[in-house]
């Protein structure tokens, strides 16, 4: 006997308020809503199947419903019917105080003596200056030293003697290099730690699936990168921006001392040329840069960022990148990615690095499009620290698999490359790993569906951003995993 | 304290923020967004009578990143 799949309950509604109106849903829209009373409901898919929506409650015809549907279902529901909003339903509890807990601190090395180590390039032995070095001698109980190497390439780690077994070894560079991994190693006063340069011609990740864009590919769309800042890059064509950190310049959309923003605007938009430069998925498109993150800030406000999205809309961007979440969700930023929406702007956004079977927020609303990250084998170096990233489950193609550290969960609309990225840094070039690079992996690729879409509406209303957000799940191949951890899929420009 | 709707924030609505007892506004140049500062609650009685308003406390966000970090040096 086969097991009816688990079903969760949700609450579908219109994007504002709780009951359609001409003003809050297109008429497509309307209809379905409307047909969903009371009872039992098969709803055809796209693909030829179809899913089992139990509708329990109804707010009268044009409200809101209380449904039950399993999750995996969510992602296709939400792409036929990209007007209205599948929120899970939420049980409030009363808001006891947490108890008290004893964390225990391990005894600090009050005498530790520093291992000195040495990194290099293995090609020509040169030092690499500002890499990340972080030793594990017990990674389960994340103990180990940690610490940047100076121009010499040469760093002090405490870990108390001169020489000692290390559980795990990784080292992150900046720039030019791929990062390392070393499992199982001893390492001494005096040592040396070799890394691999980048060639801007290798075929990682973003390139194996997207390749590199065409000239010219989503050329009349404007995208919005909301993030660190954007340097300027021999790769890069800055059309304008805002930092819209309070107290900061507004002028100065350039990077805040974090590489991350600039490497995310490469993977989308970036225009040079392998061996010499390198190659986003929609190197035609209008790029803007919004600053949120203010000068050498670890952390950007939900006000500036609420701030980048509105001013962003009003700049007319189609699609608003946002490579950054995580913490509780927040009014402000709600409204803002259904005005946004409303607006005819889309807001596509990063899961998350948890590893969790959570979508962080903005990811988690559903009015943005959630992406999570994808891994291919063999496209990066075997002991580069992205092999820590393979996990099973594996695609339809084995070597295909979701990031160890990609968040999942039925809110998930996408998936894109986001294992081992080379792209544009202020000053270089570098890899990262994360969602943030997944998700403007997927915003070129909508971006380049976007501007195949003569059809598409200028005026700027809630049924161009549906439209955009049906084309743009429409376009996506399914990979074989279960849709709680790819969506809809990996978007596919079309050719 | 966002302002939702099809257009900007009414300066009627901002006059009466503005005017909240030991309430400063820090940055008013968006067409939709206020930082104030505040205690919260008055702010969430003032939004009670404000329709389209939403209010919220300001919350930061890192910066993502997947690297592996030390939390304790070694035993």
């Amino acid at each position: 006997m086969t097991e009816a799949p688990t079903a969760d309950q949700y609450v579908l509604l219109p994007m504002r308020g709780m009951r359609a109106t001409e003003q809050t849903l297109p008429p497509e829209g309307r209809e379905f809503l409307q047909s969903m009373s009371e009872g039992r409901r098969e709803v055809a898919i796209p693909g030829g199947s179809s899913v089992q929506v139990d509708v329990l409650d109804s707010i009268g015809v044009d409200g809101a419903k209380l449904v039950a549907l399993p999750p995996d279902a969510v992602a296709a529901v939400r792409a036929l019917q990209p007007g209205l909003r599948l929120v899970p339903v939420v049980y409030y509890a009363p808001a006891a105080r947490p108890r008290a807990q004893v964390v225990t601190v391990a005894p600090l090395a009050a005498v530790a003596p520093g291992i000195r180590l040495r990194v290099v390039s293995d090609t020509g032995g040169e030092p690499v200056a500002g890499a990340v070095v972080v030793a594990f001698t017990d990674f389960a109980a994340n103990e180990g030293a940690e610490g940047v190497t100076d121009a010499q390439g040469q760093i002090s780690l405490a870990l108390g003697a001169p020489s000692v077994r290390l559980e795990r070894l990784y080292v992150y560079p900046n720039t030019a290099m791929w990062s390392l991994l070393e499992t199982d190693v001893t390492v001494s006063n005096g040592g040396e730690v070799e890394l691999h340069p980048i060639e801007l011609d290798y075929t990682d990740g973003l390139r194996h699936y997207y390749g590199n864009g065409p000239d010219g590919a989503g050329a009349g769309v404007k995208v919005a990168v909301v993030d660190t800042g954007v340097d300027p890059h021999p790769d890069l064509v800055i059309d304008g921006g805002e930092n819209t950190v309070t107290g900061e310049d507004p002028k100065d959309f350039g990077s805040n001392g974090v590489p991350h923003g600039t490497h995310v605007a490469g993977i989308i938009a970036a225009r040079g040329t392998p061996p010499s430069g390198i190659r986003g998925v929609a190197p035609g498109v209008t790029l803007r840069a919004y600053r949120v993150f203010a000068k050498g800030a670890s952390g950007a406000s939900n006000f500036a960022i609420a701030k980048a999205m509105d001013r962003a809309v009003a700049d007319g961007c189609d699609l608003i990148n946002m490579s950054l979440g995580g913490g509780p969700a927040d009014p402000v930023l709600q409204t803002a990615v259904a005005d946004a929406r409303a607006a005819g702007s889309v807001c596509v956004v990063a899961a998350g690095n948890d590893g969790q079977p959570k979508v962080s927020f903005p990811a988690s609303d559903d009015m943005a499009l959630a992406v999570g990250a994808l891994g291919r084998k063999g496209t990066f170096p075997r002991d580069s620290s992205e092999i820590d990233d393979i996990t099973p489950p594996f695609g339809t193609d084995e070597d295909d698999f979701v990031a160890s550290f990609s968040n999942t969960g039925p809110e998930l609309d996408l998936i894109g490359p986001g294992v081992g990225i080379i792209s544009t840094v202020p000053g270089g070039y570098a890899e990262i790993s994360g969602t943030s690079m997944a998700c403007p992996a997927a915003t070129g690729s909508a971006a380049r569906i976007v501007a195949s879409m003569p059809s598409l509406s200028e005026k700027r209303d809630a049924a161009r951003s549906a439209a955009i957000v049906k084309a743009v799940a429409a376009s996506a191949r399914d990979l074989g995993f279960a849709p709680v951890m790819e969506g809809n899929g990996l978007p596919e420009p079309p050719e | 304290m966002r302002f939702a709707g099809d257009r900007g924030k009414p300066a009627a609505d901002l006059e009466r923020i503005r005017r909240l007892p030991e309430a400063i506004v820090l940055d008013a140049s968006s067409s939709r967004i206020v930082l104030v500062e505040s205690d919260e609650q008055p702010l969430r009685d003032l939004v009670e009578s404000l329709p389209g308003w939403v209010v919220a406390p300001e919350q930061e966000t890192p910066v993502p990143d997947t690297r592996k970090r030390i939390r304790r040096p070694p035993a």
